[in-house]
């Protein structure tokens, strides 16, 4: 029966209650450790090819006799250590790539990860004059991952601990240091938004002109494209709507695929035309912080399912 | 939960919260870390300055952040930095940024364009001597370097897209710096 005379019939809860209850979903409420796994996979390899791949212009980019002198390496810029050496310089190439196997692998992860940061800190700030977006993001993903339990899925660590057949389940871990990487994800996508401010932007061209830029081009994008008005309008304008969208919709889980979907096509979109670096990869890396834990949990155990018969 | 994870032990992360001291750590861990990666893409503003102390530690560690991609607008030039490299001889050699290819050595491309952009630069001079002397060891013939490497920009600008379509304009040229190998 209902007491229709007593108002507090209605559950009111309080606003801490509330509260509390919100930060314990965004902070501590567990979910599989799928996500995060599959993110440290994915940037162990690309910290892999970021180091290979200098690992190649050491004596042009980062040795002692480079195009920047020692002395010039990011001046008046504190640095966790000097690398004034072509042989220093080789040492820490070497740490970086011990540092990317470990950390794909999932052989104490944290401990890379950190390790990571710092020499990743050294070696570009060896040479400031090549650096760009992505090689900032690298890093500052680096120490977020560390906060992360990257090493509780799909790991040597488990593997070592639990038997192969840990391999198949992840456990449930708390999702706070998750947040941190979505919240650098979705900085990164307002503030590109926010800064572009010039007419070129507002008018509709600013996509045309990019791609006419011969200097960061990859593939060279067709005339027909760069010149037709209509296209590059929705390129420039969709460019600005998809990183409004990302950097403030990501949160509403309904959306949530759409918005990924539109993500990766947007990087995929920007990497095949303009010479980014690391910057796409890494973002689409990213993106993945925001896939659904217990969705992913459910298709690998049907995988598991399918691949071992009872 | 079943199978290998029955008997899991929680992991360091995780198990952080299981305590009361745990949770003050994370709580401090969230709210620094969040201060740190929001705060420094403030724009430019007297409170800006005011409040920076706050991250300026982490970004002096490297926690940077700087994501004005193409902003406010994408660079109005295509460019490029060329090296003529003159032997005692007489005879010349053009130098040009080294290519890699479009898939997996387009990362490579990616830094010399990068150093290409900055090194013209009147703002970058005291980067030109030191590039030109890495361009004459690049380019020696054996053990003969060059007398002397002239740095040149060229360039072309882009004029923005009308509804007439894209207008085309001539490319320029400008000697910026001359290392002369005695000098070096």
């Amino acid at each position: 029966m209902v007491d229709i005379a007593t108002p507090t019939a209605v559950p009111v809860r309080p606003m801490r209650s509330r509260f509390d209850a919100a930060a314990h979903t965004l902070f501590q409420r567990e979910r599989p450790a799928w996500p995060i796994a599959i993110m440290r996979i994915l940037f162990g390899l690309v910290v892999f090819g970021w180091t290979a791949t200098m690992a190649l212009d050491v004596d042009g980019l980062l040795g002692s006799g480079a195009l920047v002198p020692v002395e010039f390496a990011s001046e008046g810029v504190w640095n966790w250590f000097a690398l004034e050496t072509t042989g220093t310089v080789w040492v820490a190439i070497c740490v970086l790539l011990l540092a990317s196997l470990a950390i794909t692998v999932g052989w104490r992860p944290t401990e890379w990860l950190v390790l990571t940061f710092i020499v990743l800190v050294a070696v570009q700030r060896r040479n400031p004059m090549i650096l760009n977006s992505g090689d900032i993001l690298l890093r500052d993903f680096a120490l977020i991952l560390a906060f992360m339990p990257t090493g509780a899925a799909l790991s040597v660590d488990r593997w070592s601990r639990y038997g192969r057949a840990a391999l198949w389940t992840a456990p449930n871990v708390a999702p706070w240091g998750l947040r941190l990487i979505q919240l650098q994800l979705c900085v990164v996508y307002f503030f590109a938004f926010w800064s572009k401010s010039g007419d070129l932007w507002h008018n509709g061209t600013a996509v045309s002109t990019v791609f006419r830029i011969d200097d960061i081009t990859r593939f060279e994008s067709p005339g027909w494209l760069t010149s037709n008005v209509l296209l590059i309008g929705l390129f420039t304008w969709g460019t600005l709507a998809i990183e409004l969208a990302l950097a403030t919709l990501l949160w509403a889980r309904r959306l949530r695929p759409v918005l990924i979907g539109l993500g990766i096509l947007l990087h995929l979109f920007i990497d095949i035309f303009v010479l980014v670096g690391f910057f796409g990869p890494l973002m689409m890396i990213g993106l993945l912080s925001f896939a659904d834990a217990n969705w992913l949990d459910r298709r690998i155990a049907a995988c598991r399912t399918t691949l071992q018969p009872a | 939960m079943v199978g290998p994870d029955a008997a899991v032990r929680t992991d360091a992360h995780t198990a952080l919260l299981h305590t009361r001291s745990g949770k003050v750590v994370v709580a401090v861990l969230v709210v620094v870390m969040s201060v740190w990666i929001v705060g420094p893409n403030l724009p430019s503003s007297p409170v800006r300055d005011t409040v920076d102390v706050v991250w300026s530690p982490a970004v002096n560690a490297g926690f940077d952040q700087n994501w004005s991609v193409f902003s406010p607008n994408p660079r109005t030039q295509s460019l490029e930095v060329v090296a003529v490299a003159e032997f005692a001889d007489g005879t010349t050699t053009e130098w040009k940024l080294p290519e890699f290819g479009s898939v997996i050595g387009a990362y490579r491309t990616s830094r010399w364009r990068k150093w290409q952009e900055r090194v013209r630069l009147d703002s970058n001079e005291r980067y030109w001597e030191s590039s030109a002397a890495w361009i004459a060891s690049d380019v020696a013939r054996g053990d003969e370097l060059p007398v002397r490497v002239r740095l040149q920009r060229r360039w072309r600008d882009l004029e923005p897209l009308t509804a007439d379509g894209i207008v085309d304009t001539e490319l320029n040229e400008y000697e910026f710096f001359v290392w002369d190998r005695s000098d070096g």
